[in-house]
């Protein structure tokens, strides 16, 4: 890959709330790829993520799956480096390429030592413009993919998300599954991975952000080197619609096995909504109900929590795994039933919101945390800086406030149940209205 | 136990990653301290030497019972409702491990925090009340735990290499446990655990983040001074687990469809041969190296979807395992190509210079990678080689002993360990690939 005329803008922000950190500069590629940067000197690890936009609103029932078949189709190799070049490449950097296929974008991180990241770069940039596409390869990525999703299918706590989608958001954009199904993967060729790379290597569709001790003005040619020749354009996806479910539902699955799995997904404010980050914080409250009340006083489950997502649109959920699934599941709705008629102290609520700047802590000082938050932030929110303002409008949280905003958006819940239906009968198994 | 006057030294270690200072109280409490100031956060860590390891038929299970325990009552806090109180209060992260050769808990928080947090992590490890009624309904939360377990799609595949891999005592690899113990188990078997694992002398303190040293071991004498010397724990003398004394193969149904080879051989132990595992390791990068014959026989123009071959380090079952996954249907190729691969490996031809060096250098590279957080030091690496090495001078040398490694050493290490050694062969396949196997 050979650099054409960089035109650089290098734009050094002011940190414009309290939590923005200093030492992140926005940078843009001469074909107007955005690049968000954080140095961080604290070792010699790089972090680069390489967010490509669309996920599932790339997708059609027909193309589930496809945005990742091409993607891991093309990092097998490419023109300049070959699959053994490649290879070797691999085992002489040691680098970590991780894959990552959602709702909103696909997202490939790279972390390595920094004196090898010119040359990791640009042999990824070769990949997404020149893939080999070698015939062995692609089977050898389909071959993957399948038992990928045979493994994920037959293991039902990582099944019994998709299964709560059934009830939560049938027809909807996002129920197109980013991983694809077996028989869809079954009938992807070669052109259908060229015509996606086509249509979906654009730079309108990228962005790129990195965290480590390379500095602005030494990562941005490495990066017009790697993805400056990416050809411009992108597409404009029409925006996603809403989640509707009118009422409470549910989505069971029968399943011969000694514990019931089960997830309730109900709607939450969308990206950039002002209720957005306390919303989020108002989950992690939840979360410590949860497990004060379905673990620490009933003891009905190895394993609960709740959360909420941060795509284009979202939605909060609760989660527990339990051999008494229905007392489990009411017990579950009781708490954000609780929860929303405010039955909860100040003490609660900043246990949760300490809890919260502890993982923050925890998540600055690693690189692959920092590249996730600025980019998916950057995608879901149209803003970076909306990954580090969480506490400029949680700080002084209420449990009146953490009422007030679940109030809002926890109306019908979507439940998902993984369940051996000849012990506990179809009948009993909800659903169980959250307020 | 009251310290009057502690004899302390502080030794410094300058390693290629973290840089570590380590001392011993008077009790025998390692402390191990990790200074990181990227991030205003502090991991206080236990590592314990115990775990399934420790276990017998009767206690299969209890060393996990214990881990659970430790978050709930103890002397400064009544119960759990008041534990998790705390933990919220200081901002706390926690989680605890339960291993076959090792059991560790760890808090995270604000650097701020640090003196509370170790107050909380002395009450904790050293005063845990096992109240009868704490353990009845803790009993169940442990029985989800082993429910869970069961709808694994590896479950089968890991119950059947407990089942001939560790067959003279499974019980002594098996983490959750059995469930009649479980069921039963009481706050006599608790104590018995604690008197004889959980003190200073058979756990390390490992404290990484935004810490002062020297203030921080100030703090940890004043504070686990008053923890008193155990000396029964009989974890160094415990016999060798690990036995494959003759060739065997088991087939395992995958209802899932998954496919799955594996090969196993016995290893070095670390306590007892530690120089076997220094060319043990090397060989181990060789083979992960997607350029060299091992992969590209294997996975590039083979059936495997991805392949290992390594050697896992460990005191009582250390092991030498090859497989992967593999492309539906073709598991009796995939296992015919594996052993001729394995016969290969015997050759000194097979191992090229170049990748001996890119081997070596994969070691050097995979430390600094696994150790990019002061967290990733104080609950992945430091607690692992304490426990396992014994020590931290087998992780501070480990670096300069791949250094010397030489191709006679990695067949000398092959000879002794793999060359005509007994071997189990795992096959995990969906329904009707048994017959041909």
């Amino acid at each position: 890959m050979r650099v054409a005329i960089i035109s650089l803008l290098v734009a050094v922000l002011l940190s414009v709330t309290a939590g923005v950190p200093d030492g992140v500069e926005e940078l843009t590629l001469s074909n107007g790829i955005p690049v968000i940067t954080r140095t961080l000197t604290s070792n010699a690890i790089e972090g680069v993520s390489i967010f490509i936009v669309g996920g599932s609103r790339a997708l059609t029932l027909e193309t589930q799956g496809l945005e990742r078949f091409a993607l891991e189709c093309a990092v097998m190799g490419s023109g300049e480096y070959p699959g053994p070049v490649w290879r070797e490449l691999m085992d002489l950097t040691q680098a970590e390429w991780t894959g990552n296929f959602n709702y909103d974008f696909t997202r490939y991180h790279l972390r390595c030592i920094t004196e090898d990241m010119p040359e990791l770069l640009d042999a990824f940039g070769t990949c997404l413009l020149d893939p080999d596409l070698d015939p062995d390869a692609i089977e050898q990525v389909r071959a993957s993919m399948l038992q990928d999703l045979i493994e994920s299918r037959s293991d039902p706590d990582s099944w019994i998300w998709f299964i709560a989608n059934d009830a939560f958001m049938p027809g909807h954009t996002y129920r197109n599954l980013p991983n694809g199904t077996p028989e869809i993967v079954e009938g992807f060729t070669e052109q259908d991975v060229r015509n996606m790379l086509t249509e979906r290597i654009r730079s309108g569709n990228i962005v790129i952000t990195h965290a480590g001790q390379t500095t602005p003005e030494e990562l941005l040619p490495m990066l017009e080197v790697a993805f400056g020749e990416i050809p411009e354009g992108g597409e404009e996806y029409p925006e996603v619609g809403l989640f509707t479910v009118h009422s409470d539902t549910v989505a069971v699955q029968h399943r011969e096995v000694p514990t019931a799995y089960a997830v309730v997904k109900f709607n939450a404010p969308p990206r950039g909504h002002p209720d957005q980050q306390v919303f989020s914080a108002a989950m992690t409250v939840i979360d410590d109900m949860l497990w004060q009340v379905l673990r620490t006083d009933n003891a009905l489950t190895y394993s609960t929590f709740s959360g909420s997502t941060n795509y284009e649109q979202n939605w909060g959920y609760m989660y527990v795994s339990s051999p008494t699934p229905v007392e489990a599941c009411s017990l579950m709705a009781g708490v954000m039933t609780a929860a929303i008629d405010g039955a909860m102290d100040q003490d609660a609520v900043t246990a949760a919101i300490e809890r919260l700047r502890t993982y923050d802590a925890i998540s600055a000082a690693n690189k692959a945390t920092q590249c996730w938050l600025m980019g998916s932030y950057q995608i879901s929110t149209g803003n970076w800086r909306n990954a580090f303002t969480i506490f400029d409008e949680i700080s002084e949280m209420t449990p009146e406030q953490v009422a007030s905003v679940l109030d809002r958006w926890v109306v019908n819940g979507g439940w998902g149940i993984i369940a051996d239906t000849t012990v506990t009968p179809v009948s009993d198994l909800g659903p169980w209205p959250l307020r | 136990m009251r310290i009057a006057a502690l004899m302390l030294f502080l030794t410094v270690m300058t390693l290629t990653a973290a840089d570590i200072e380590t001392a011993t109280l008077d009790n025998g409490l390692t402390v191990i301290m990790s200074p990181d100031d990227t991030s205003p956060v502090v991991t206080i860590c236990i590592a314990v030497k115990t775990g399934a390891t420790c276990q017998t038929p009767e206690t299969n299970g209890l060393a996990h019972f214990y881990e659970h325990m430790f978050f709930k009552g103890n002397a400064a806090l009544p119960d759990q409702t008041a534990y998790n109180q705390r933990m919220g209060a200081l901002g706390i992260v926690r989680n605890g491990t339960t291993y076959p050769e090792r059991v560790q808990y760890f808090f995270t928080l604000s650097s701020t925090r640090l003196v509370e947090g170790l107050q909380f992590m002395f009450d904790a490890i050293s005063t845990p009340l096992f109240d009868m009624e704490e353990m009845e309904r803790e009993r169940l939360v442990i029985m989800n735990e082993y429910e869970r377990g069961l709808t694994h799609p590896f479950n089968a595949l890991s119950d059947a290499r407990e089942a001939v891999i560790y067959a003279d005592a499974p019980w002594r690899i098996n983490g959750i446990g059995e469930p009649e113990v479980i069921q039963s188990a009481a706050p006599p078997a608790m104590y018995h655990f604690r008197e004889t694992y959980y003190t200073p002398d058979n756990c390390a303190l490992i404290i990484a983040g935004d810490i002062d040293p020297e203030e921080t071991f100030r703090l940890v004498e004043e504070m686990f001074s008053p923890w008193e010397f155990g000396g029964l724990s009989n974890y160094d003398e415990l016999p060798l687990l690990i036995s494959i004394e003759k060739d065997t193969t088991v087939f395992v149904e995958s209802p899932a469809g998954i496919s799955y080879v594996s090969i196993v051989y016995e290893g070095p132990s670390i306590s007892s041969e530690p120089g076997d595992s220094y060319p043990a390791d090397v060989w181990g990068s060789y083979l992960s190296l997607m350029s060299r014959e091992f992969y590209t026989d294997l996975v590039t123009n083979g059936p495997f979807l991805d392949v290992h071959g390594s050697y896992y380090t460990q005191r009582f079952s250390p092991s030498i395992t090859f497989g992967g996954m593999i492309v539906d249907g073709r598991t009796d190729e995939a296992l015919e190509m594996l052993r001729d691969e394995i016969e290969q490996l015997m050759n000194p031809d097979y191992y090229d210079d170049e990748g001996l060096h890119l081997a070596m250098d994969e070691l050097r590279r995979h430390r600094i990678l696994a150790e990019e957080t002061s967290r990733d030091v104080a609950i992945e690496s430091l607690p692992f080689w304490w426990v396992v090495a014994g020590d931290l001078d087998y992780y501070t040398t480990y670096q300069d002993s791949i250094d010397i490694v030489e191709k006679e050493d990695i067949m000398l290490f092959l000879d002794k360990w793999l060359l005509d050694s007994p071997s189990a062969v795992f096959i995990m396949a969906p329904t009707g690939e048994e017959e041909q196997s």
